[in-house]
């Protein structure tokens, strides 16, 4: 049964995307290698890779050469076939085809918990972000400064009431800044100065839009756990790209490190299972910011680097190659 | 690392692509070790007999000189698991192209094994008697537009399939001959 499904067209859809992406991904990461890649806004666009190919490629292909399909082309030509794993057995009792199903059920649950249902729930974050109390001259007067800058059209600013660091960016069009009367208060002119050049990048790169088709993508593939993680990279990229690009405007480092800093998060010690999570989260994410100021010291002022494409349709190419040979 | 050239990432770039091609390779020739009764192709049949538990295998013993097919089949494939199946490809005397394919797969097998040559359009087939036993004949046009017939019957849980690019007459001749005499 669960065989006759993974040889179904859907099926070798499934398999093979997982498998693609698999490929894609150490084919992108090897290239980071010998092409010697360390910019992030050049890892940004080869991640795409990662998380577009795959859902195009099976079709693609099945499309262009309907043999492709055939196990005369897997026992001939293909450099892999998955149906030769998938037909196994674990010591003679488990079939593969079991454990694989079982796998990509298992990553489709966890798309289910960590990225869908607090969607409904309307709990992914505890703050009220509607609750504006108004702006400041002096905030105004700075984003109106960064804005000139940046070449962009200002974004309306909301001061919230609250006791934790918040900045973030809202909005696809009309943009809306919300920051905490808090962080206001701990940083200096230079490092909110840092902060808010950060945000007005976002919205320079239009990442809020970027980020939702990039989800969407990921929402495509639910099943893929390449795509889970590299979904995750691609939006840590976007964070290092937008510090770099906002030194190379506000030539102040260590500003935008100190400012960064402000948002290291370390939960109370209390014993209990939410508490446990609370600890990995704040765990994770004070690992990416332990990341982006290690990676702001190596730059220094530097922009992003140049983007070469014959690397780029080179990595591209033998992904799509390789795609084809792996069924 | 800073300081190589383009043609120097370039190799180095080749030489990890190569490695992954390696690795891949490897993965796939793998499960071969584990499970020796995959299907496989064989150099002759009594190489795939002597490899695999064949119940019984329907070759047949006329193929019409007319028809330029050369006996014996240019390519064999066999497996046991996950179900028995024996695939013969015969060639045309003077081109590559295959102008007959035998297939014998288990009755019971979860899905079917596609023929190599491919049918494009199907007309209604028609139940005839091949030595007492029921067929289906089928005529149809197979890759390159070119007229074929195939005709497939149940022999004791051995689903046999002939798909020839020759007349429904001559498919059937050949058909009868994989059998034994009444």
């Amino acid at each position: 049964m669960i065989i006759r499904l993974l040889f179904s067209y859907p099926g070798m859809y499934i398999t093979q995307s997982v498998l693609h992406s698999v490929v894609a991904v150490i084919i992108v990461e090897l290239s980071f290698f010998a092409w010697d890649i360390r910019d992030h806004f050049t890892k940004f666009r080869y991640r795409l890779l990662t998380l577009t190919l795959p859902i195009l490629m099976f079709p693609l292909f099945q499309a262009f050469s309907p043999q492709r399909g055939s196990w005369y082309f897997r026992l001939n030509t293909a450099l892999f076939d998955s149906q030769r794993w998938l037909e196994l057995n674990v010591l003679g009792v488990i079939p593969l085809s079991v454990v694989f199903v079982v796998f990509l059920a298992i990553v489709t649950a966890v798309f289910l918990i960590q990225e869908i249902l607090p969607i409904f729930r309307g709990r992914s974050s505890g703050i009220d972000l509607e609750v504006c109390k108004g702006t400041l001259e002096t905030l105004d007067a700075m984003l109106d400064s960064i804005c000139r800058t940046l070449n962009i059209g200002k974004p309306s600013v909301c001061i919230i009431d609250e006791a934790l660091p918040v900045l973030v960016t809202q909005g696809f069009r009309d943009h809306r800044i919300i920051v905490s009367n808090r962080l206001i208060e701990t940083l200096e002119e230079g490092q909110l100065r840092g902060a808010l050049t950060h945000e007005a990048v976002h919205i320079m790169r239009d990442s809020s839009s970027k980020t939702q088709f990039i989800y969407l993508l990921r929402m495509l593939m639910f099943y893929n756990p390449v795509s889970m993680i590299e979904f995750r990279r691609i939006v840590h990229d976007d964070e290092f790209i937008c510090d770099a690009i906002t030194v190379s405007k506000t030539k102040d480092t260590e500003a935008l490190i100190a400012a960064i800093s402000s948002f290291y998060y370390h939960p109370a010690e209390t014993e209990g299972l939410s508490q446990m999570k609370e600890r990995i989260e704040s765990h994770s994410h004070n690992l990416l910011l332990d990341e982006r100021i290690e990676r702001l010291r190596e730059i220094g002022h530097d922009g992003p680097e140049r983007f070469r494409w014959v690397p780029f349709l080179l990595t591209a190419s033998v992904i799509f190659v390789m795609g084809y040979l792996v069924t | 690392m800073r300081t190589l050239t383009f043609g120097k990432r370039l190799l180095l770039f080749c030489l990890t692509v190569f490695l992954v091609t390696g690795v891949l390779a490897v993965l796939n020739w793998l499960p071969s070790l584990v499970q020796k009764q995959t299907m496989k192709k064989f150099s002759s049949i009594d190489a795939a007999e002597k490899q695999l538990r064949v119940k019984h295998l329907f070759l047949p013993t006329l193929i019409p000189e007319d028809l330029r097919i050369v006996w014996p089949p240019a390519e064999i494939y066999a497996q046991d698991v996950p179900f028995s199946a024996f695939i013969m490809h015969l060639k045309y005397k003077d081109s590559n192209g295959i102008g007959l394919v035998i297939q014998q797969t288990d009755a019971d097998a979860p899905y079917q094994i596609e023929p190599l040559i491919k049918v494009k359009t199907v007309t209604a087939g028609s139940q005839i008697f091949i030595k007492d036993r029921k067929a289906v004949l089928v005529p149809a046009v197979c890759d390159d537009d070119i007229p074929c017939n195939e005709v497939s019957w149940n022999e004791g849980g051995t689903i046999i399939t002939l798909i020839c690019k020759c007349s429904a007459q001559e498919v059937v001749k050949i058909a009868a001959s994989t059998l034994p005499e009444p």
